[in-house]
């Protein structure tokens, strides 16, 4: 097919005075509206604020954890030593008295008469 | 006339796409000056006014460079872009953004000489109301063909057609507007 084409050079927006300064119009605004984009892109939202924000406060928090297990160890040893030893047996006790030649008051006797029996097999 | 290109571009428009990604605003001037003709005669042929046509452009290559990454194609930027124009031209002629007639003695060549310029001003009155005869798709295919210079191929890969087609609605806008505007608005070229 060797249909002549039109002539549509009168339309040629190429062909305009303006059309140098209207390309770089266009440009400048487009380059200026990617720089914008991009600066909207990298700009932190709520989330990676709060993500920053976190991050460190749980680290501090594990690193405050982490020195106090020494201190924490050390409150917890008195502790187990401050477990009641298991008291004398009312044998014991009236045996003590026998030995140290201890006259009981009233409140020690009624105290090692009343106290519960010892488990079989203790003395 | 720079056209869709039976002979590489140089530098290809991949090139020219992932520089302007980089930031490099002489790319993208490239680009805009290599497929301004084509961008205008798509708005042109959706919206009928130079005019608007204008203002779609710049729409749509700022657009067009805001998602510049979403070209998942560099090498087909053209009708990438052309996409973009036809969508911009559309919107704006539902959302009524259209200006409508502007004289068309605004900004156009040879502003001093009187004469011309009304030469010219009535051309561009003449060729303007033969292109509104026209389906808005014989408009676009035969302003990218006989304006821009595209070739059928490009034209059916950019509004989604056959190369058949292409040619049909060529065929059918260049009868129309010689029955409109008579044969003297022909230029003869060699090969099509």
């Amino acid at each position: 097919m060797t249909d002549p084409r039109f002539d549509f050079r009168a339309l040629d927006p190429a062909r305009d005075d303006d059309h140098d300064a209207r390309i770089a119009g266009i440009v400048a605004s487009a380059m200026a509206a990617r720089r914008s984009d991009g600066d909207v892109a990298r700009s932190p939202g709520v989330l990676d604020l709060l993500a920053r924000w976190t991050a460190p406060a749980l680290a501090a928090a594990a690193a405050i954890a982490l020195l106090s297990l020494p201190a924490l160890a050390r409150l917890e040893r008195p502790a187990a030593a401050a477990t009641p030893a298991p008291s004398p047996s009312p044998y014991e006790r009236v045996a003590s008295w026998v030995h140290s030649n201890h006259e009981p008051s009233p409140i020690e006797l009624f105290t090692v008469l009343e106290a519960p029996a010892p488990p079989a097999g203790r003395p | 006339m720079a056209a869709l290109p039976l002979t590489p571009l140089d530098p290809p428009d991949a090139e020219l796409v992932a520089r302007t990604c980089a930031g490099e605003a002489a790319a993208f001037d490239a680009l805009v000056r290599r497929h301004y003709r084509a961008a205008f005669a798509v708005a042109l042929a959706v919206t009928g006014d130079r005019a608007d046509a204008e203002d779609v452009c710049q729409d749509a290559f700022i657009r067009a460079a805001r998602r510049l990454e979403d070209c998942r194609d560099p090498d087909r930027f053209a009708a990438w872009l052309c996409a973009i124009v036809r969508n911009q031209a559309r919107n704006a002629l539902t959302r009524g953004g259209i200006r409508g007639r502007t004289p068309l003695t605004d900004a156009i060549p040879g502003a001093g000489n009187s004469a011309r310029r009304a030469e010219l001003t009535e051309l561009r009155a003449r060729l303007e109301s033969a292109l509104a005869a026209l389906s808005p798709v014989q408009r676009e295919v035969v302003l990218l063909h006989d304006l821009d210079g595209w070739t059928h191929d490009a034209i059916a890969a950019s509004i989604g057609t056959s190369g058949g087609m292409s040619r049909q609605h060529l065929f059918n806008a260049r009868r129309r507007l010689r029955e409109l505007l008579g044969g003297d608005i022909l230029r003869e070229f060699l090969h099509d």
